[in-house]
């Protein structure tokens, strides 16, 4: 890309209009890739970040949780994590102990019909977009990063009756 | 400005404010509590949570927190059958009086207020802010918490200018 700007530089006698056209064309490919290194940058957020590092980052999580010992976690979805959901969980100083990624192929696939209940279900695969009410049930949809999303719809007994858009 | 005409618009202000509150039925103490609302019904009238999360006795509790700008919050609490066992707004006063410095956690401060509508550092020290009227003023409720997650302080700043510790 760096390239293809010295040529352009390079070339006096092009039209205006070319040069012109040219430079817009650097411009376009070298936002694409800073917008592209800033999503790959957000998700490697390495062991030992500060709490207010992360902050500074990635802004707000959208949910904050804590497990039975009072370890807290940050969730990163949707909009605020384009390249991926992810969790990051802090150690008793406030920072970053693992980062783990949500979402994936292996955390949908260990999701079971008349087995995995509602807590388990936000614990693998976090917060869901949206929660709505169907004949079967509540049906939690999680929206993933190039993918369709998967609908899981929760019975009564609030365990795992079904799971649509995961192949 | 005029005196009498500053007096008019407050009052106006307090008018619309009092009927939105009243207005919301979602606001009513009780609402949803009469032992036989369900999780259809919370979701019928009040929508998708805008978090879900397991309180110490593996209860499920929907928060409708509204977005950044919103003054208010509600809790729905369900029993394992997906019935509501509480519902009731968040960040009174008595869930901010419940809340004790040096003793109390940031993970309390979660299940007193809910989600923080901001949340913003100072010399590595985490500070969770949401938007609540007290005294019928619109206030900014700031926790003051330790990186390893003790309160250290809760206090009120008037979005109109002033700050008073709780």
């Amino acid at each position: 890309m760096l390239d293809e700007l010295s040529l352009v530089r390079s070339a006096p006698d092009a039209p205006a209009a070319q040069r012109r056209t040219s430079w817009r064309v650097g411009a376009a490919a070298l936002l694409l890739a800073v917008t592209a290194n800033a999503s790959l940058a957000d998700t490697a957020v390495p062991s030992g970040t500060a709490m207010d590092v992360v902050r500074s980052r990635l802004g707000i999580p959208q949910a904050i949780r804590f497990d039975g010992t009072g370890t807290q976690s940050w969730e990163y979805l949707g909009r605020r994590a384009p390249s991926g959901a992810y969790r990051l969980t802090f150690d008793a100083t406030g920072s970053v102990r693992e980062a783990l990624a949500l979402r994936t192929p292996e955390r949908f696939a260990q999701v079971r019909a008349g087995v995995t209940t509602a807590e388990q279900l936000v614990m693998l695969l976090g917060e869901p977009a949206k929660i709505t009410m169907s004949e079967a049930g509540a049906a939690w949809r999680f929206d993933r990063h190039g993918a369709r999303p998967v609908t899981v719809t929760l019975g009564a007994d609030r365990r795992v009756i079904s799971m649509t858009g995961f192949d | 400005m005029n005196p009498r005409i500053r007096n008019v618009i407050a009052a106006i202000g307090l008018g619309a404010l009092l009927a939105g509150c009243a207005g919301h039925p979602a606001g009513t103490p009780g609402y949803f509590s009469d032992g036989s609302a369900t999780m259809r019904d919370v979701a019928a009238r009040m929508g998708s949570p805008s978090s879900v999360w397991f309180d110490d006795q593996g209860r499920e509790n929907w928060d409708y927190s509204g977005n950044q700008a919103s003054f208010f919050g509600y809790r729905a609490t369900f029993d394992e059958s997906g019935r509501v066992v509480q519902w009731r707004q968040l960040r009174t006063e008595r869930d901010v009086a419940g809340l004790v410095p040096g003793r109390s956690t940031a993970r309390d401060v979660h299940a007193a207020l809910g989600e923080p509508n901001e949340m913003f550092f100072v010399r590595g020290e985490p500070h969770w802010r949401w938007r609540v009227y007290y005294n019928i003023r619109p206030h900014f409720l700031v926790a003051h918490m330790s990186p390893d997650g003790m309160l250290k302080g809760v206090i009120r700043i008037s979005i109109d200018g002033g700050a008073r510790a709780r």
